[in-house]
């Protein structure tokens, strides 16, 4: 019960503190998202199901990809 | 003021023009057919089409242009690619790509023709065509006002030079051709923009100079902002966020025949993969490349050049003006010869593709059904000269109409590119997209998007910013395909196999393209009649 009437007053309290910060949180987000579903998306979703070297897993670049693009919104956003 | 070039300059200039033709000529001996002209047989290699995408998207336009708009924008103006082009990159590289490979198709027209219907392809393959025609005008733009500020050369010379030499390998050579030649011009390109950032920062007293003049300058308040605030006027954050990542780069990078024909030229999926992610590898650093000479053009030229407002056409001498300031001869000779691989590059790759949209999408299905191999390689040798000598007629018009070259170039996008990515995502995604669906959300949402461009351009002062353009016709699109395709009759599950993403293609194997003329009228998958001319 308290927890229903609080909730949603800490939500609220969450989007007021984000204010100028909630561009930066989107776009970190989605680089976040897209590392994440690159990491746990299952192979045969995205047609990868062979397990190449890391080196030579594309998955594992693009992931690292991902998360320069998350860095540089976290830092500069 | 003109640059001095030396003779070393002149050595350097002329060496990368005489390798880049005769590179383009050696490699066009190969071409014994259409799908070798178009598709590079499909025997690229993965690292070849990935820096071949790269310099396929960013060329002069965006040298000059993104010169420009971080001039008068700031650094705002590197989302373009982070988030306009490595997100989207990413995410096609795994769902869209391998896809639309395995789909055998030439074209995207083709696979929304396929999908859809013949008037859904057709509708788009003009759309793309008129805007190639735009993006080759300011391709020719950009290069005449950098050899006028550079060399001193009238526009209509600078036109014709730049027209003479990339004609003569893109007519004769084809997709191989142009793709090796821009792997060349993409390590040119990096070396140069590199070179033009170190020596610009150094003149203008470093990144503490650049903060000094922003901070200085009243209506440069938000141009070290990567992300503006809301109410920003021209890029708000949620329409950079909305419009450019989620309508623009991907329908850029989805649909857009000159960027998707290099992945689909490779040998295997894998290698489609392989090729876009590595394409977003490279372009971390082309962000910082090319919007950081803008920032040093404020710094060293916002007297000369004043503020940015209503009507000023000044963006596009940024780049030039910081050339001919910044560099000492030698380094002038790579920096010119950078641009000049951006030039051909961006020049080639949009005539190559809009010569293959027109043979496989206008003359094959509409024109001459029964055409021969060698005759759709002949119509298409002759297009690309037809297409260069429009681009360059139109380069005028776009000089003397647009704040930038970059701008001018996205607004030409946001007319269709909304549309497209909804359909292309009803397409891919679900089976329950009709026809009637897909016709009626690309005509309501080009409509929109036509709209609100048009008001803008006459009332620029209450216009819609084009991002939100981009942005609200996707969705109009989007949920009138959807609604009309509820109340409509799809096609059967048959003739969707290997089209939508749930459906595999029979056997698992992808089904012959229709847009190759070479099995016109031999392999039959029995959608042509439904996509060409019989199906209108």
């Amino acid at each position: 019960m308290i927890l229903a009437e609080t909730l949603p007053l800490l939500l609220v309290g969450l989007v007021l503190a984000a204010g100028e910060l909630w561009g930066k949180i989107c776009f970190a987000g989605l680089f976040l998202l897209v590392a994440a579903g690159l990491a746990f998306l299952p192979g045969r979703w995205i047609g990868m199901e062979g397990r190449p070297r890391p080196w030579r897993n594309v998955r594992y670049w693009a992931i690292a990809i991902a998360l320069v693009q998350l860095l540089v919104y976290a830092i500069f956003g | 003021m003109k640059a001095n070039l030396g003779p070393l300059d002149l050595v350097l200039v002329s060496g990368y023009l005489v390798l880049i033709v005769g590179l383009g000529l050696w490699i066009s001996r190969g071409i014994r057919s259409s799908k070798d002209y178009f598709l590079a047989g499909k025997s690229l290699p993965w690292w070849a089409a990935g820096f071949s995408l790269v310099v396929s998207d960013i060329g002069a336009k965006d040298m000059v242009g993104l010169a420009a708009d971080g001039y008068r924008f700031g650094v705002v103006m590197m989302n373009f690619d982070f988030v306009g082009c490595i997100f989207p990159v990413l995410v096609a590289a795994f769902l869209f790509m391998p896809f639309l490979w395995l789909a055998g198709v030439y074209t995207v027209p083709e696979y929304l023709g396929l999908r859809f219907n013949g008037a859904v392809r057709t509708f788009f393959a003009v759309c793309w065509s008129f805007f190639m025609l735009g993006t080759l005008a300011t391709i020719f733009a950009s290069a005449a006002s950098m050899f006028d500020e550079i060399l001193g050369w009238p526009f209509w010379f600078s036109v014709g030079i730049t027209a003479v030499v990339v004609g003569i390998f893109t007519v004769t050579g084809g997709l191989k051709a142009v793709v090796y030649t821009e792997v060349f011009s993409c390590v040119i390109l990096i070396v140069g923009a590199g070179l033009l950032c170190i020596l610009g920062l150094n003149e203008a007293g470093g990144l503490q100079g650049i903060r000094h003049t922003v901070d200085s300058l009243p209506w440069a308040r938000n141009h070290l902002d990567l992300l503006p605030p809301a109410d920003h006027p021209q890029f708000p954050w949620p329409a950079v966020l909305l419009g450019l990542g989620f309508v623009l780069g991907p329908a850029y990078w989805i649909g857009n025949q000159a960027i998707v024909q290099r992945t689909l030229g490779v040998r295997s999926q894998n290698e489609a993969r392989a090729s876009y992610v590595f394409c977003a590898g490279i372009k971390l650093v082309f962000p910082v490349l090319l919007v950081l000479p803008g920032l040093i053009g404020l710094t060293l030229f916002h007297e000369k050049l004043g503020a940015p407002g209503e009507g000023w056409t000044e963006g596009n001498r940024v780049l030039p003006l910081l050339v001919v300031r910044v560099l000492p001869t030698g380094v002038l000779g790579i920096v010119i010869g950078a641009f000049l691989a951006g030039v051909l590059s961006n020049l080639d790759s949009y005539l190559n593709s809009a010569s293959t949209l027109l043979v496989t999408d206008i003359y094959r299905p509409f024109i001459r059904p029964g055409a021969s191999d060698d005759q759709c390689l002949k119509l298409g040798r002759w297009l690309v000269v037809a297409i260069l000598l429009g681009g360059a007629s139109a380069s005028y018009v776009v000089k003397n109409n647009f704040g930038s070259v970059f701008e001018a170039f996205q607004t030409f996008l946001t007319f269709f590119q909304g549309p497209l990515l909804a359909l292309l995502l009803l397409g891919m995604l679900s089976r329950r997209a009709t026809p009637a669906g897909g016709l009626m959300g690309l005509v309501i949402g080009v409509g929109l998007a036509s709209a609100l461009n048009i008001h803008r351009f006459f009332r620029p002062a209450d216009g819609v910013p084009y991002l939100w353009v981009a942005w609200w016709s996707f969705v109009v699109a989007l949920v009138t395909g959807a609604v009309v395709s509820l109340f409509t009759r799809p096609h059967t599950e048959e003739r969707l196999r290997g089209l939508v993403a749930w459906l595999p293609a029979a056997g698992g194997r992808p089904q012959p393209s229709t847009g190759d003329c070479s099995t016109h009228g031999g392999e039959s998958t029995g959608r042509e009649s439904e996509t060409g001319r019989t199906g209108q």
